[in-house]
């Protein structure tokens, strides 16, 4: 996303903060050069490593043997498995990152206005942001437990179940539970984002909208709505990815299971390497999440790029 | 900001150092050997144990340092995969598989580090179990099997008279319980959850004959006729509401547990299960043992024998410190300690068997009829993960389907 | 807004308390679920508040496991980890924001790459380093793992940041007689101080919360940081929910404190990184 607000506001920028100069490579390098450097130790060199490793036949045990090519990939490719899993990812994806965004919105402007005890709600929404994931996992997948969760205990008192269900153990509901777990935690970062982007919106544009008698609702769609392109545009593409990589929740709550049922293809692919041993099939999975990221995430800043005219 | 950048390099120099001085100073001590040892959790009173043991042992042995990581099971499971992948190997490994490791060359033989005499004190059977082409690459540290369980109230109280022996009278069982106490109690566990599901369909396949491995055509046969009609029978039970809703979910303590609440009134459980109940559930169950039913009357009753290993890694230098410590651990009273701190355990050497608690001895003597997973071959460990993960998928899809996908994947993986 | 008691006004207003409510909820059952004794934790029904108030399982954690140590651990590797991204993005995102220069766009292309790769797909990659440099079980290396996977999103707050802070108040400190750092120092940083606290803040609690990078390198009880030591409690045939908890609660609050503490920077400091 750097790149992209980055460029965007070139234009606007020279004119208005004078970048400077251009500058040599070397100059920059005491600047951007740490950071260089630690994103090379920490990130890029384990990537190599991935890469070489997708490329290497490896052992039962799993030391690594000869180079072999694209075989990794041929047997990935042959995998049946891999394809409700790819089907799956699609949906947990897109579905996770549509309903925070939609849900986020209004939530945004809601704790935008002023009422009392708007505090209390905001600090309400920082809980499950402060809270690691795998612990908001551990105690969703306690409330939701066919017999120990109180979800069952309140359905059963209201008398709307008479014996108890096991919805994370039914596949057909488990992942929508564990979608709605990763919606859970993905909203409080959202709507911040999207409450900072409504507090940027000068007083007076609204101010005189509502004096030329537009409705609340008015307001929102053709003043509100489009000034939060920018912030909708991060929060979305930090959510994409998240979204994408989150593995704490699937694995804490259903492991992926029953069989591959619950799997999205960052839990597949550490299923394939740490439990069934097949570290052949699970690095070319890693390079293919890889470019499936690349791929949405370009997808959607070209998008959102094609629709930038009138901001 | 020069500060901060003066700060930044600093940073990034002193961890390349701090880099380089560790990779310089490793080789370097000589004289103290530092052996890593891995092992699961088999109870939160592990690491007390573990503790104590590797103080006194540090302390009779001034030159040897034990690093110890005492692992949840799931956990230990990938950082043992990680850190073989890696070659950077354990040096001791308390595990559930040993073959995969003793088929890349990488495990100390047990003769290299046992003397005869300590060798013939573990039990044959699961010395025979330790061995990979014929050589001893491990030793047991110790080993269940299971019987069937019984909530006698519910069971009787439903009017049942005898405890079932055969599929037919499980189903007449279940039918009683069913409807004496409706939706209130779950007639019959059954964990298919991807935790201990080898375990569960291996026990009621095997009243069938069915197996995962033939020993004697040397072949995988997890989608044999014996194994499908069993998945079927399992769905059957399930889709007749006999059991606790999606087994395939289920793991083995979640079953338990229900048990211990006097919600399940029949299930499979390891020896260990009575000392669970008291100490871990506090459960006023009353519970009635059996042999665990066959498919068809007149069949000998099998039970599931499994046993957990101990192996060394080959490292340069470390063969002296491996021995010393895995044979200290099997002194008599380090390894009594040891079986007390797993809880309800059969003990896997002949010593500490003539000691055992007179519970364990019924489960003691059903090890004669004993099956045990085709651990010697080097790609169990993956098939066996295979198996886990997927075979509770038979009870909502095809079980033909699901066993022959197994199957595929562990002819795949070969018989080495 | 209109500040008459209406209706409408009235919904509004119990539906945000509904939906606090529900973000909440989940650790106020934590809670409850953290004072309950183990036979109610097996209870079958389980029942809504505890029937006995075990506050007592809050002292035995301590004892149950090293728990110090893990806070230890946690705050060491959170806080250095924060630092060593501040000191190390904070030029970086100036710079970029300030000059061009060649390789510019290249640079800016792979922090974005980095954000996208999870340490999880990288794992093995990572211990092999680690291992390499004979790294493992140590705090320094799990410092600057944590530190380089969230570089990323420090660069690209600050750089947004710096951008929307016009260049003529630096200019106008240098023809004070500033050098172009001082200028950054005295100026530009006080007034990107909501940008650095919401970078503090993402770094810290992407540290504090990590969990896969520290189980695969950390290998001794007492250097484990929270979210993996909190797993000693899931035994094989039980799980010690009560100081599971217990524990969990120990280590959530401060951390929720420390947000709702900074809270007004925290909006502050993502409106000027998402609007230029």
């Amino acid at each position: 996303m750097a790149t992209a607000t980055l460029s965007e506001t070139k234009p606007k920028r020279t004119k208005k903060l004078k970048v400077s100069h251009t500058v040599s490579f070397l100059s920059a390098l005491p600047w951007i050069g740490p950071a260089l450097f630690l994103i090379i130790l920490v990130v890029i060199w384990p990537v190599i490593i991935l890469v070489r490793t997708s490329f290497t036949d490896i052992s039962l045990a799993g030391s690594l043997l000869d180079f072999n090519g694209i075989q990794n990939y041929r047997d990935l490719i042959g995998n049946m498995d891999l394809y409700p899993v790819l089907r799956r990812t699609f949906f947990w994806v897109f579905g996770i990152v549509f309903f925070t965004i939609a849900l986020s919105l209004p939530l945004a402007q809601l704790i935008n206005q002023n009422f009392p005890g708007r505090r209390f709600v905001r600090w309400a929404l920082i809980f499950p942001w402060a809270a690691s994931v795998v612990m908001t996992s551990m105690i969703w997948s306690w409330i939701l437990d066919a017999y120990s969760g109180e979800l069952n205990l309140t359905l059963t008192q209201l008398g709307l179940i008479t014996e108890p269900v096991d919805w994370i153990g039914n596949p057909s509901t488990s992942f929508l539970f564990l979608m709605w777990v990763a919606i859970f935690v993905s909203i409080p970062f959202t709507t911040f984002v999207l409450l900072a982007g409504l507090q940027s919106i000068p007083n007076d544009i609204v101010e005189a909208a509502s004096v030329d008698g537009a409705s609340s609702w008015q307001i929102y769609r053709k003043i509100k709505f489009p000034l939060l392109r920018n912030s909708l545009l991060i929060a979305t593409i930090i959510n994409l990815i998240n979204v994408f990589n989150s593995f704490p929740i699937i694995w804490v709550m259903t492991k992926g299971g029953p069989g591959y049922d619950t799997d999205t293809t960052i839990t597949f692919a550490y299923k394939l390497a740490f439990i069934e041993g097949n570290m052949g099939q699970s690095t070319s999975l890693g390079v293919l999440n890889f470019v499936l990221i690349l791929i949405v995430v370009g997808f959607y800043l070209k998008a959102t790029k094609a629709t930038r005219t009138e901001v | 900001m020069k500060k901060l950048i003066n700060r930044s390099v600093a940073v990034a120099a002193s961890f390349a150092l701090a880099a380089g001085a560790l990779v310089a100073a490793a080789p370097a001590q000589a004289n103290t050997v530092t052996i890593k040892v891995m092992t699961p959790n088999y109870t939160p009173l592990m690491p007390a144990y573990y503790a104590d043991l590797n103080k006194r042992f540090e302390a009779a042995n001034p030159g040897i340092k034990v690093e110890h990581e005492n692992l949840e099971w799931s956990d230990l499971v990938v950082k043992a995969r990680t850190l073989v992948a890696t070659k950077s190997y354990p040096d001791i490994l308390n595990h559930n598989a040993f073959a995969e490791y003793a088929a890349e060359g990488l495990l100390h033989k047990a003769s290299d580090l046992f003397t005869d005499k300590a060798l013939s004190d573990f039990a044959t059977a699961f010395r025979d179990n330790s061995k990979y082409n014929g050589v001893e690459y491990a030793v047991p540290d110790l080993a269940s099997s299971r019987m069937f369980f019984i909530n006698k109230a519910l069971f009787y109280g439903a009017g049942n008279t005898k405890i079932p022996t055969t599929w037919a009278e499980v189903t007449a069982a279940s039918k009683k319980i069913k409807a004496k106490y409706g939706s209130r109690v779950y007639p019959l566990g059954i964990p298919l959850g991807q935790e201990e599901a080898q375990a569960e369909f291996q026990i009621w396949a095997g009243g069938n004959g069915g197996r995962y491995f033939d020993e004697k055509t040397s072949k995988w046969v997890i989608n044999s006729a014996a194994n499908v009609q069993t998945l079927n029978q399992l769905k059957a039970w399930t889709k007749a509401g006999y059991t606790q809703p999606n087994p395939a979910s289920t793991n083995r303590t979640d079953v338990f547990r229900l048990f211990a609440q006097g919600k399940v009134a029949m299930l499979n459980a390891s020896n260990f299960f009575p000392s669970d109940l008291k100490t871990i559930y506090k459960s006023k169950v009353d519970y009635g043992v059996a042999p665990f039913p066959t498919a068809k009357a007149g069949t000998k009753a099998i039970t599931l024998g499994v046993q957990d290993y101990y192996m060394a890694f080959k490292k340069t230098g470390n063969q002296d410190a491996v021995s010393k410590w895995l044979n200290f651990l099997f002194e008599p009273k380090n390894y009594a300690a040891f079986l007390k701190a797993t809880g309800g355990f059969i003990p896997a050497t002949k010593s500490a068997s003539t000691e055992v608690d007179s519970t364990l001895l019924p489960y003691i003597e059903q090890l004669d009829n004993a099956i045990f997973y085709p651990g010697t071959l080097g790609s169990w460990g993956p098939v066996n993960a295979k198996i886990q993960t997927q075979i509770g998928g038979g009870i909502t899809k095809d079980a033909k389907t699901v066993l022959d996908a197994i199957q595929k994947a562990a002819v795949a993986a070969g018989v080495k | 807004m209109k500040k008459g008691v209406t209706p409408k006004r009235i919904a509004t207003v119990s539906g945000a308390y509904l939906i606090a409510w529900i973000f909440v909820y989940p650790y106020i059952n934590m809670f409850f679920t953290s004072v309950k004794t183990r036979d109610e934790i097996y209870a079958i029904p389980t029942t809504h508040f505890p029937k006995v108030w075990k506050w007592s399982n809050y002292v035995e954690v301590w004892r149950e496991a090293p728990i110090w140590g893990y806070v230890k651990t946690s705050l060491i590797v959170s806080i250095s980890a924060t630092l060593l991204v501040l000191a190390v993005s904070i030029p970086a995102a100036y710079f970029v924001s300030r000059y061009r220069f060649k390789f510019r766009g290249a640079f800016l292309l792979l922090v974005l790459a980095t954000q996208m790769f999870s340490p999880t797909a990288l794992i093995i990659g990572i211990f092999k380093e680690v291992d390499f440099f004979n790294l493992l079980n140590t705090y320094l290396a799990l410092i600057v793992l944590n530190a380089g996977f969230n570089l990323a999103f420090g660069i690209w707050l600050l750089a947004g940041f710096f951008s929307s802070i016009p260049v003529e108040i630096e200019e106008a400190a240098m023809i004070d007689g500033c050098s172009r750092v001082q200028a950054l120092r005295k100026v530009t940083l006080p007034i990107a101080l909501p940008g650095l606290v919401t970078a503090v803040i993402f770094t810290f609690v992407s540290a504090w919360n990590e969990f896969t990078i520290a189980l695969t390198i950390m290998s001794s009880v007492d250097k484990k940081p929270l979210p993996v030591g909190l797993t000693s409690f899931l035994g094989a045939y039980d799980t010690a929910w009560e100081y599971l908890f217990a524990t969990t609660m120990i280590a959530i609050v401060p951390v929720v404190i420390l947000f709702i503490m900074i809270e007004k920077y925290l909006v502050g400091g993502l409106t000027a990184g998402s609007v230029k």
